[in-house]
């Protein structure tokens, strides 16, 4: 009878262990759900409490905005351009709003129609962006208008500051082309519109 | 002293001498028990375990909070900023021969006129005598080039093979130019050794662009 009873013991005790091996997600998970409810009821549960008043503590949410002197319409465009061209514009761009921005500026990648010979004119032309022109005159980019794949990073500007940003487009002189649909010739008829935004991230 | 069956772990010291230390004796279910908790292995350890769990619980709020962080942003843009490149393009009203040049002798001029109009941007139109064939006699005959409308200008005058890049001033979109082209054979140029040679050779008008 004795031995009978420790071997449904033993029985007893070998299916215990398989059981919590089989099911040893259900308990990982049930003892994270228990330590969450642990956690908060640990947060919700009072005893005693005593309180005493900071009245008339004001919180306000800063804000961050911006005016954009060219918002919605081209800073720059430029039409019959030919070889040794130079076309510029400038933009104003304001951080209107109180809090701190990190301001950035990226290029959509430029939109072509290439002219009769095939060439792409946003493969030839070369943009240079020069903040503060006059005054500091930082140039923040330079490169080939369809090159500018990374955002320029344009700095932290407190809240009510503005910067000017003068855009310099050149179309270079590639020399005599070899050939009436060569060279600078394959790029006759072409032309590309690009997009620039502004964006400004709270600090 | 307990002999371990096969396939089973050797007993702990407390199953060997058959007593816990709380005295209690040792009987075959201690020994499943231990035998259980072995298998286990680190799920056995619940202190472990509990300290994994709660850690990583706290690292997940930590995650979570850092991956919720928000900021303000604004955006603006300034779209189409549109550039178009122009073209040059020209029209000749004598595509042929410009001058026949048969039987020139010296102090004879052979005369043609080519008016030129431009369909493209403002360029500057040059001349080139190209695709010399012959001898001397290209260094004898001499070219003038004179435009004369919309204004009356002699644009060059030089021998046939110094003709290169010859400057015929600007024309603007949708304007046009009248040359005459002159070859002369100067009368003093009588060398016997002339005769009965020949050149010849191709005007090439070519339009580039200015801005």
């Amino acid at each position: 009878m004795t031995e009978v009873a420790s071997r449904e013991q033993k029985v007893s005790a070998r299916e215990r262990s398989s059981w919590l091996l089989r099911n040893i997600r259900v308990l990982l998970l049930a003892l994270v759900l228990l330590l969450i409810a642990g956690l908060l009821l640990s947060v919700s549960f009072a005893a005693f409490t005593t309180s005493s008043a900071n009245a008339d503590n004001i919180f306000t949410a800063g804000s961050l905005s911006q005016s954009n002197s060219a918002a919605n319409q081209a800073i720059l465009a430029a039409d019959n351009m030919v070889p040794g061209d130079v076309v510029q514009g400038t933009v104003t761009i304001r951080n209107t709003g109180e809090s701190d921005g990190a301001f950035r500026l990226t290029s959509s990648t430029p939109s072509d129609t290439p002219g009769p010979f095939g060439g792409k004119l946003s493969t030839v032309l070369l943009l240079q962006v020069v903040q503060d022109p006059g005054t500091l005159d930082t140039v923040v980019y330079t490169g080939g208008l369809d090159d500018m794949d990374d955002p320029v990073d344009l700095g932290t500007w407190a809240g009510g500051t503005q910067h000017s940003f003068k855009f310099v487009v050149t179309f270079p002189e590639g020399g005599t082309p070899p050939s009436p649909t060569t060279g600078d010739n394959a790029f006759q008829g072409s032309s590309t519109t690009v997009e620039y935004t502004w964006t400004a991230t709270s600090t | 002293m307990a002999v371990p069956e096969v396939g089973r772990p050797a007993p702990r010291d407390e199953e060997v001498d058959g007593t816990e230390p709380s005295g209690r004796p040792v009987g075959p279910a201690d020994a499943e028990r231990v035998s259980a908790t072995e298998r286990l292995g680190i799920l056995g350890n619940w202190r472990l375990l509990a300290a994994l769990i709660a850690g990583g619980s706290m690292l997940i709020v930590v995650a979570t909070t850092l991956s919720s962080r928000a900021f303000f942003t604004t955006q603006s843009t300034s779209p189409d900023n549109a550039f178009h490149a122009d073209e040059v393009d020209i029209d000749v009203a004598n595509a042929g021969q410009l001058i026949n040049g048969a039987g020139l002798t010296p102090g004879v001029q052979r005369s043609g006129t080519q008016t030129i109009t431009s369909f493209g941007h403002r360029a500057r139109l040059e001349l080139d005598a190209t695709d010399l064939v012959g001898g001397a006699l290209l260094d004898v005959l001499v070219v003038t080039v004179r435009q004369t409308a919309p204004t009356s200008v002699e644009r060059y005058s030089g021998t046939i093979r110094a003709l290169r890049d010859a400057d015929l001033g600007v024309l603007q979109a949708a304007a046009a130019a009248t040359y005459t082209v002159t070859v002369s054979w100067p009368a003093d140029r009588t060398d016997p050794g002339l005769a009965g040679t020949s050149v010849s050779f191709d005007f090439l008008w070519t339009a580039v662009s200015v801005q």
